[in-house]
C-alpha cells in the first residue's frame, strides 16, 4: 500500500521497545495512536512482526543453529518441544543420533568457564572445512556451553564423527578449555 | 514523539468526512477504503495488546464495525482526529475482550451484514530459506538473542535473564542483529 510519507517516523529501536512492552504507559499510548494513524510506520512494524514470525518458523523447521543456555532449553521443553539432549563431559565423547519424533537436539558441553570472558567453538567433521563460531553466548555460572545444531541438517547426515573444541580467548591469547567427540549414527 | 501531522491523515480524514456526510450506509466506497487502510493497523494493535491471532482478528472486526457505525452516526466531530478516535475505540474493545467479549455478538448481530470487508493481511510472507541463510550470517550472539526474543516474544529483561547478559546489552545486540537480518532478507545489505 502506498502512503504519504511520515514526518516523524518511529525508529526501529522504539518499535522494538513498543512491541516487546518496554515503554512506559504514556509512551506506549503515543506509539499506539501514531501507528493507528500512520501507514508507513504501521508497515514498518508489520515487517518487523513478519520477520519475527519467520524466525520462529525457520527455528520450528530445524533450520537454525544456535548456542543458547540451559534456561532457554527448559523453555523449549516447557512449550512441549521433544528434545534429545546429550551431556558431554570435558574431553569426553558421546554416541548420538536423531529420531523422527525429535523436535530438537541439544548438546551440553561441560567446561570450566569461571572467569572466562569469550569462548570460540571450532567444529571438525572429516572431509569438510572446520567451522569456527566466534564469541558464542554462554552462562559462565552453569559450567556448560549449550548448542542446538540445526536438526534438519542433522537428519540428512550419514554416520560420522564430529569433534568440537572450545577455546577461551582473552587479551593474553587463546587456550583450549575442552574437546568433545560426537559419534553420530544416521537416523533410521 | 508526536502523533502524525494532520496532512498525513488527510486522505483518511477525507474518507471519514464522506462517511459522516452521507446517509447511513450510502458511502460504501469510502467505508471499504477506510476499512482497507485501517484493518492491518488495528490488527497489529490487537496482536500487540492481546498476543493472539484470533483475538486480534476479533478486535479488528469489532473496532472497524464500531468506527464506521460511529462515523455514520456523525460521532466524530473533527475528522482530522480519526487516529485518536480509533485509538479510543481500540482501548475500549480490548477491555471488553478481556472481560469476555459480550459486545462482539451484539455488534455482529446488529451490523455484521451491513459492513464492508477487506483483506487485512499485515505483511507478505517471507522466504524462509532466505531467512534461514540470513540468520546463519549473523554473529552467534545476534542469532541467539533474536531466537530467544522472537521464540516467545520476550522483552530484553527476560532474554537478558536467559543469557546472563544485561538488558541494555541485549537491546544493543537485538537492534544490531535485527538491522542486519532485515537488510539481508530484503536485499538492502549485500550477503557475505
Amino acid at each position: 500500500m502506498i502512503h504519504a510519507p511520515c514526518r516523524a517516523p518511529i525508529g526501529l529501536r522504539q518499535l522494538l521497545a513498543y512491541w516487546f512492552g518496554e515503554l512506559d504507559e504514556a509512551a506506549q499510548a503515543r506509539v499506539d495512536e501514531h501507528l493507528l494513524g500512520c501507514g508507513p510506520c504501521s508497515d514498518s512494524l508489520a515487517e518487523l512482526v513478519a520477520l519475527g514470525d519467520a524466525v520462529r518458523a525457520v527455528f520450528a523447521q530445524g533450520a537454525v543453529r544456535a548456542f543458547v543456555t540451559d534456561a532457554f532449553v527448559k523453555r523449549l521443553a516447557g512449550h512441549g518441544m521433544r528434545l534429545r539432549e546429550y551431556r558431554v563431559a570435558r574431553n569426553g565423547s558421546v554416541n548420538c543420533t536423531v529420531a523422527p519424533e525429535d523436535d530438537c537436539v541439544v548438546a551440553h558441553l561441560e567446561a570450566p568457564l569461571a572467569g572466562v570472558k569469550r569462548v570460540d567453538a571450532i567444529s571438525y567433521i572429516a572431509g569438510t572445512p572446520a567451522e569456527v563460531s566466534r564469541d558464542i553466548p554462554f552462562d559462565a555460572a552453569s559450567g556448560e556451553v549449550v548448542t542446538l545444531p540445526p536438526i534438519a541438517w542433522l537428519r540428512t547426515m550419514p554416520s560420522h564423527r564430529q569433534r568440537v573444541r572450545l577455546v577461551a580467548v582473552d587479551e593474553t591469547g587463546e587456550r583450549v578449555i575442552g574437546e568433545y567427540t560426537f559419534n553420530h549414527s544416521a537416523s533410521t | 514523539m508526536q502523533t502524525p501531522p494532520v496532512e498525513q491523515l488527510g486522505e483518511e480524514a477525507e474518507l471519514a468526512r464522506r462517511i459522516a456526510q452521507a446517509a447511513p450506509g450510502h458511502a460504501r466506497e469510502a467505508e471499504t477504503e477506510l476499512y482497507r487502510r485501517l484493518a492491518p493497523r488495528v490488527r497489529l494493535y490487537g496482536l500487540r495488546h492481546l498476543r493472539d491471532e484470533q483475538a486480534a482478528a476479533d478486535l479488528m472486526q469489532q473496532v472497524l464495525m464500531m468506527t464506521i457505525e460511529k462515523l455514520r452516526a456523525g460521532q466524530l466531530r473533527e475528522s482530522e482526529r480519526l487516529a485518536s478516535f480509533v485509538f479510543g475505540i481500540c482501548r475500549m474493545v480490548v477491555l471488553d475482550l478481556r472481560r469476555g467479549g459480550a459486545r462482539r455478538a451484539r455488534l455482529l448481530e446488529q451490523y455484521g451484514e451491513d459492513m464492508p470487508v477487506a483483506d487485512a493481511a499485515i505483511a507478505p510472507r517471507l522466504d524462509h530459506e532466505r531467512v534461514a541463510r540470513c540468520l546463519d550470517q549473523l554473529s552467534e550472539r545476534e542469532r541467539a538473542v533474536l531466537l530467544m526474543t522472537f521464540y516467545e516474544e520476550k522483552g530484553a529483561d527476560e532474554v537478558a535473564g536467559l543469557l546472563g547478559l544485561s538488558a541494555g546489552n541485549v537491546r544493543v545486540i537485538r537492534h544490531r542483529g535485527l538491522e542486519r537480518l532485515r537488510g539481508c532478507v530484503t536485499g538492502s545489505e549485500v550477503e557475505s
